[in-house]
């Protein structure tokens, strides 16, 4: 009687509620097999290249000029009020919204392969943007500067005031000191009322579309000019199919003043929901407890993965990732510059920016360009990789307790036994 | 063999309705279930032949979670639970309700936002969408017993913001 009665009530609650225009079927069917196509045209080989564009992407080759500035550190933010709900764990608590309805979606009756299978004999061309999905791609991250100013701080949402009349070029942030060379005269990624143009030696791509809030958001088509300098041979660091997938991924933009931000997602892979539990040094006794917000102090502090069966059973991380079972990786953040050991011969380090990115206190994001290069394989080249797709894609934290936990999102296939 | 475009229309015709109003329950915004039903049905079509064979209502409904978390992250959470339609209000700023008044359609909604984002969704899930508790917990990347406590919770709450409705739901967190 009572469930019949709860449904009732949720019967009510729908029926007289109203909608649009009913989806039409022929339409949806017609976008989802084109986005087949799309896809197939700017996935071919991609994978390996996005992991390369993640960060570390120079943009120096073809463009000239001597006159490199070197990037100081961004500024880190300060502390946050406190928040009533822990990020990606599972206890009931609290009306936290990233507790909600997340977690990994795992394979249930054959129906989660969210990669696209091509069929063969469609055709190459990418055709538009419809039917690309928001969340298909390996999380990626550019780093943009003007050159003529340091990174100085706190990110923003970009907007479509911020964005126009501006030039960036590609940072390289695989060095000690990230650089940027100075601008060539019709080099680099400008916004008008149209879209985004990127144009560097060999690349030259118009996507139409509009800055909102932080977000591009493409409304046509993808333009890419055939080999626009001829005859002249210059790496590419950044292919154009891979700008114009990063670009159409509905790309966050961010940006402190002088430095953009592009976080977005290239290749194939679908991220899911990838989570951790850290500990600040020094906890020999942790306990969960209430959730507080994480401070640029705590980062500067250091902290230290726990293992994942931990964060699964005790923090309550319900997509929990642990590539190594065996290595606790330690994160820091110092002067601008995230520092991740997962066990490489040499510690990854980029620049990061930790930022509030929403409308409610809680919502601090650190977000990093990490090293495409790990110097090691095997495991810890995986955790090495997961991290870079969790600071692409801009990672939440939160105290739960004495823990932190990390929230983000990557690619499934980097799933270590915590898991 | 039947033509996988024929099948996948008939599909979308015949469960277009249910998806809709679920995802309008769990969201509270009807206008943004239906993006995230059109967006879900898009990557859908691109993988029909595959999953049509299992079940295209877990693969729509996945879908659409994991977008609306998405679009959380991407621009906060004022995009996850959007404006109840008629311009509602939040209950628990309302005067104490009138146990004896009828419940609307209208107050259920109110109610339903005022739940945390995974309470509602269990709620929706279990009682509106008839999906097992072990459905659930696949759908939603969650363990049972926490579908379990947060329909618990999701009722107790529920009975608090609806107290025309309190006798309806007592007793169903036993069975959940």
């Amino acid at each position: 009687m009572s469930d019949e009665e709860i449904r009732d009530l949720l019967d009510l609650a729908a029926e007289d509620m109203e909608f649009g225009r009913p989806i039409e079927a022929e339409d949806t069917w017609a976008a989802g097999r084109r986005s087949r196509t799309t896809s197939r045209a700017w996935g071919t080989g991609f994978l390996a290249a996005a992991a390369a564009a993640v960060v570390g992407i120079v943009w120096t080759q073809g463009l000239g000029g001597s006159g490199e500035v070197p990037l100081p550190p961004a500024a880190e933010s300060g502390p946050v009020p406190t928040d009533n709900g822990p990020a990606g764990t599972d206890p009931t608590g609290p009306d936290d919204p990233l507790a909600s309805a997340s977690g990994p979606l795992e394979e249930t009756d054959g129906v989660s392969d969210f990669t696209h299978s091509p069929t063969e004999g469609e055709a190459e061309e990418p055709t538009g943007t419809i039917g690309i999905p928001d969340e298909v791609g390996t999380p990626t991250v550019l780093v943009m500067s003007e050159g003529e100013w340091a990174p100085s701080g706190e990110l923003t949402p970009l907007t479509a005031e911020e964005a126009v009349d501006r030039r960036w070029m590609l940072v390289e942030t695989d060095g000690d000191t990230p650089r940027v060379d100075s601008p060539e005269s019709d080099y680099g990624l400008t916004f008008d009322d149209s879209g985004v143009h990127v144009r560097s030696c060999g690349v030259d791509v118009t996507v139409t579309g509009a800055v909102q809030d932080g977000t591009f958001s493409t409304t046509g088509r993808v333009e890419t000019v055939e080999d626009p300098d001829p005859g002249v041979d210059c790496p590419v660091p950044v292919t154009p199919d891979e700008w114009a997938q990063i670009l159409t991924s509905k790309p966050r933009l961010s940006t402190d003043g002088e430095i953009l931000l592009i976080a977005g997602t290239a290749g194939d892979a679908s991220p899911e929901p990838a989570g951790l539990a850290l500990l600040p040094d020094g906890v020999d006794d942790p306990r969960g407890g209430p959730t507080t917000v994480v401070t640029a102090e705590d980062l500067s502090a250091g902290l230290t993965e726990v293992p994942g069966e931990v964060a699964s059973q005790e923090v309550g991380v319900s997509d929990s990732r642990d590539p190594q079972p065996d290595h606790a990786t330690t994160l820091t953040m110092e002067g601008g510059f995230v520092t991740v050991d997962v066990g490489c011969a040499e510690p990854l380090r980029g620049p990061a920016w930790f930022s509030h990115v929403g409308p409610e206190s809680f919502n601090w994001q650190l977000t990093a360009a990490l090293p495409d290069e790990p110097g090691c394989e095997g495991a810890a080249a995986e955790d090495a990789e997961l991290w870079q797709q969790m600071l692409a894609h801009g990672t939440f934290l939160h105290h739960f307790g004495d823990y932190v936990v990390v929230d983000s999102w990557a690619d499934p296939a980097l799933n270590g036994s915590g898991s | 063999m039947p033509d996988p475009g024929e099948t996948y229309v008939a599909y979308v015709r015949a469960r277009q309705s249910a998806l809709l109003r679920s995802a309008a329950l769990i969201t509270g915004d009807p206008h943004r279930a239906q993006d995230l039903l059109q967006d879900a049905l898009i990557k859908l079509a691109a993988r029909w032949e595959r999953v049509s064979q299992g079940s295209p209502d877990a693969f729509v409904r996945r879908v659409m979670y994991r977008d609306n978390i998405s679009q959380w992250r991407r621009h906060g959470r004022e995009v996850l639970v959007g404006d109840v339609a008629e311009g509602a209000r939040p209950v628990g700023a309302t005067s104490p309700v009138d146990p004896s008044a009828r419940v609307t359609g209208l107050d259920v909604r109110r109610a339903l936002l005022e739940l945390t984002d995974k309470q509602r969704t269990v709620l929706v899930l279990r009682y509106y969408d008839d999906l097992s508790e072990t459905q659930i917990a696949q759908t939603l990347g969650v363990s049972n017993g926490t579908v379990k406590s947060q329909a618990h919770a999701g009722l107790r709450r529920l009975r608090q913001l609806l107290p025309q409705a309190a006798e309806a739901l007592v007793g169903t967190e036993e069975t959940t």
